[in-house]
C-alpha cells in the first residue's frame, strides 16, 4: 500500500466517527425477499464470484431518516479540525454472512457534498446527493427526498431535481405497536430497539451495542469503464454510546416511491410504487460512533476484459431479430472466453454460479444433467445458448456443461443482464427477454419431448 | 398489483406490472366462455395464444403410445398455451374443459408490445420466471427419483398441469 494523498488542508475525517445526538426516525417495510435476494447477489455473489454469498434475513427493509447535527473524527490527526452535520436518508436490509448478521446499504442520501465523497471514499457508502423536507422531531408530517435523477430514459431526457422517495401520514392504516417493532427487529436477529430506548443510558466501551453495516466499494477502471479497477467488500462497525431517548411513532405512514428510470427503488425491493404500508416505526435520539471499516473480501489483479463484437453476435440465431445497433449495445455487457476441449463452464448442482447464460460462438457444448439421466442431455452447437434457468431463478446449475471441442462463448452475467434489463435501450430490453424465454421454452419442451420417450420406453 | 377492473387470476402474470400495465394487459386480453369440456388446446397442433383460468376446470392429457395419459387440471388462475406463444412450436398437450378464459393471442400480444411495451416485457419476465420455477420442480421430482412410471407422470403433471 502506498500513502493516500492529501491535497494541502483537506479534511480526512478518519474512524472512528462519533456521531452525537443523532434523531433518527427508523421506518420498517415488507419487501419482497426474492428482490432483496437478486439485489444481494448482485453486490456481493457477483462481485466476488460466488466468494461471499450474502443473504437477506426475511422479507424486511428499514427506512432510516438520521439528522446528525455534529459529526466529528476521534482520531489523533483530525479529532482538532472541526465537525460538521449531516442528514443521511438510507434503505437498510438485514442480511447474513453464515450465521452473522449485518445491514446491507443499497440506497443513501446525504447532504452534503463532503460526506457523500468521504462516505464513498473511505467505506463504499453509495452515497447520493439529495435534497430533504422532514417534520421537526415529535411532530407528524410528510418526509421527502429529492434528487438528480432521469424518470424516462430517452436521448433528450434531461436529468432534473426531482421527488424520489416521500413517507407520508396515512390515516386509514394501523398504527405501530410496540410489538411490532419487537417481532420486525427479532425476526431479522436484531435487539429490541424498544427495549434498549427504554434503557435509557451510556454504555463503557467494551459493551456498547453494535451493529455492523455492509458495503460493495468500488472504483470504474479508466480504461475500460464497464470493468471495475478495484472492489471491495467492506464492514463497517456502529457502537451506540449513549440513548439519549426514543419510542414508537404512533402516526401511521406509508411510502410513496415515484417511478424514476435512473433509480429504480420500488422496482429493485418489490415495493409498491404509490402507498406502501409501514409496518413499525419509531424514533431515538443517540450518540453513535463509526469505527474503522473491515475489508472481508477485495478483487485482486484480473486480465483486461474481452468482449465479442457486434459482427460475432450477428451469425446467433437467438439474436436474429437484433439490429446492428442493438447488437453492440448487448456486446458492451457481454464477455468473451475462449476455452480448450474438456473445460467445465457449469457444473450440475453449483449454486452461486454468476456466469448467467452463455453464447456458443465456435465450438460444441455438452449440456449433461446426471440427475435426471442422461436420456435428458444433450450436445449444444454454434449459434446456441445455454444456461439460462440459473440465469432467470439463481438457482443451482440444473446441467453439467463441458466444452467438446474448442469453443467460443459470449457470455452474459446476471448483472449485466440486469443492466440490459433496467437500461435505457427498451428494444434490447425487450429482446434479450424473449431470446430467455424462448430458450426456456425450448428447454421445457424438449423435456417434455424426452419424458414421452421415456414413458413410451417403460411400458 | 391488481388495478380496477384487473382479475385476480391474472396475478401470475401482472406481478412485475404497475396498475396501468395490468390494466393494459387485461384489454388485450379476449374473454372466452368455454362449455361442454370443450378442446381449447390440442397436443401436437399449432397454438397461437395463452390462456389464463378464470373460471371452471381444464384437464391436461397427452397421448403417449396411442393412450391417453391425464396430467391433473388447470384452475383459476392456472395458465396454458403459454410454450406455443413463445416459440410457435405445435403444444405438447391437450386442455380441455368448461368455464372461463381470458385468451391473449401472438397479434393481441404484438399489439400490447406497441402499445404498452413496458407492460409486454413484465409479462414475458413472468413466463420466464414462470417456466423456470417449474422446470426447477420438474428437476426436483426427478432427483427425488421413485418408481419410473410414477415418477414421469409426477413430473409431466408438475410441467404441464397446475402443479397441483
Amino acid at each position: 500500500m502506498s500513502r493516500f494523498l492529501e491535497r494541502p488542508g483537506e479534511i480526512a475525517m478518519r474512524p472512528p466517527l462519533a456521531h452525537l445526538r443523532t434523531h433518527m426516525r427508523c421506518f420498517w417495510l415488507r419487501a419482497d425477499r426474492e428482490r432483496l435476494a437478486a439485489l444481494c447477489d448482485l453486490a456481493f455473489a457477483g462481485t466476488t464470484r460466488g466468494a461471499l454469498p450474502v443473504e437477506p434475513v426475511g422479507d424486511g427493509v428499514a427506512l432510516v431518516w438520521a439528522e446528525i447535527p455534529e459529526i466529528r473524527s476521534l482520531h489523533p490527526l483530525d479529532a482538532g479540525r472541526g465537525w460538521a452535520s449531516e442528514v443521511d436518508v438510507s434503505l437498510w436490509i438485514p442480511v447474513k454472512i453464515g450465521s452473522r448478521t449485518l445491514w446491507y446499504i443499497p440506497w443513501l442520501f446525504v447532504d452534503s457534498d463532503v460526506a457523500l465523497i468521504l462516505g464513498r471514499e473511505m467505506y463504499g457508502f453509495p452515497k447520493m446527493l439529495g435534497r430533504f423536507t422532514a417534520p421537526p422531531p415529535g411532530e407528524a408530517g410528510t418526509f421527502r427526498v429529492e434528487a438528480l435523477t432521469v424518470g424516462e430514459f430517452g436521448a433528450d431526457a434531461r436529468a432534473g431535481l426531482s421527488t424520489v422517495l416521500e413517507v407520508r401520514p396515512a390515516d386509514g392504516r394501523r398504527r405501530s405497536r410496540v410489538r411490532d417493532v419487537a417481532s420486525v427487529f427479532s425476526l431479522s436477529g436484531m435487539l429490541d430497539p424498544l427495549q434498549w430506548i427504554a434503557s435509557a443510558r451510556t454504555w463503557t466501551t467494551g459493551d456498547r451495542p453494535r451493529t455492523d453495516l455492509l458495503f460493495l466499494r468500488q472504483l470504474r477502471d479508466v480504461e475500460d469503464p464497464g470493468e471495475a479497477a478495484f472492489q471491495e467488500i467492506v464492514e463497517a462497525p456502529c457502537e451506540v454510546e449513549a440513548i439519549h431517548g426514543g419510542g414508537l411513532v404512533s402516526t401511521p405512514y406509508e411510502v410513496h416511491l415515484p417511478r424514476r428510470a435512473s433509480l429504480p427503488i420500488a422496482d429493485a425491493l418489490g415495493l409498491r410504487l404509490d402507498g406502501h404500508p409501514v409496518e413499525a416505526a419509531f424514533h431515538v435520539t443517540f450518540d453513535f460512533l463509526v469505527g474503522a471499516g473491515r475489508s472481508l473480501w477485495r478483487s485482486g489483479p484480473s486480465p483486461r476484459a474481452e468482449r465479442p463484437t457486434a459482427a460475432q453476435l450477428r451469425g446467433v440465431q437467438a439474436f436474429a431479430e437484433f439490429s446492428e445497433a442493438e447488437l453492440a449495445v448487448l456486446a458492451e455487457e457481454m464477455r468473451l472466453g475462449r476455452h480448450e476441449a474438456g473445460h467445465v463452464f457449469v457444473r450440475e448442482g453449483q449454486a452461486n454460479s454468476w456466469e448467467g447464460m452463455y453464447v456458443i460462438l465456435d465450438g460444441e457444448v455438452d449440456i449433461v444433467r446426471e440427475e435426471r439421466g442422461r436420456a435428458f442431455s444433450r450436445t449444444a452447437e454454434e449459434g446456441e445458448v445455454f444456461g439460462v434457468v440459473a440465469l432467470v431463478d439463481r438457482g443451482e446449475r440444473a446441467a453439467t456443461c463441458t466444452a467438446a471441442s474448442e469453443t467460443v462463448v459470449a457470455t452474459l452475467d446476471r448483472a449485466g443482464f440486469e443492466a440490459l434489463r433496467r437500461g435505457s435501450n427498451r428494444e434490447v430490453a425487450r429482446k434479450l427477454q424473449w431470446v430467455v424465454a424462448r430458450q426456456l421454452a425450448r428447454d421445457f419442451q424438449a423435456l417434455t419431448g424426452s419424458l414421452r420417450t421415456w414413458l413410451s420406453e417403460s411400458r | 398489483v391488481i388495478g380496477s377492473g384487473v382479475p385476480e387470476a391474472l396475478h401470475r402474470l401482472t406481478r412485475h406490472m404497475t396498475p396501468d400495465e395490468a390494466a393494459a394487459l387485461r384489454a388485450a386480453c379476449a374473454t372466452l366462455v368455454v362449455g361442454d369440456d370443450e378442446v381449447v388446446v390440442r397436443d401436437g397442433h399449432p397454438n397461437d395464444a395463452l390462456y389464463v383460468v378464470l373460471e371452471g376446470r381444464f384437464s391436461v392429457a397427452a397421448r403417449v403410445d396411442g393412450q391417453e395419459v391425464s396430467f391433473g387440471e388447470k384452475r383459476e388462475g392456472d395458465l396454458f398455451g403459454e410454450l406455443s406463444l413463445l416459440t410457435s412450436a405445435p403444444a405438447v398437450a391437450d386442455v380441455r374443459g368448461s368455464g372461463v378464459l381470458l385468451r391473449l393471442d401472438r397479434d393481441a400480444l404484438d399489439a400490447l408490445g406497441r402499445s404498452c411495451p413496458t407492460a409486454e416485457l413484465a409479462l414475458v419476465r413472468a413466463l420466464t420466471e414462470d417456466l423456470a420455477r417449474r422446470v426447477r420442480e420438474a428437476d426436483t421430482s426427478l432427483r427425488a427419483g421413485g418408481r419410473k412410471r410414477a415418477l414421469i407422470r409426477g413430473v409431466f403433471t408438475k410441467l404441464l398441469g397446475g402443479g397441483r
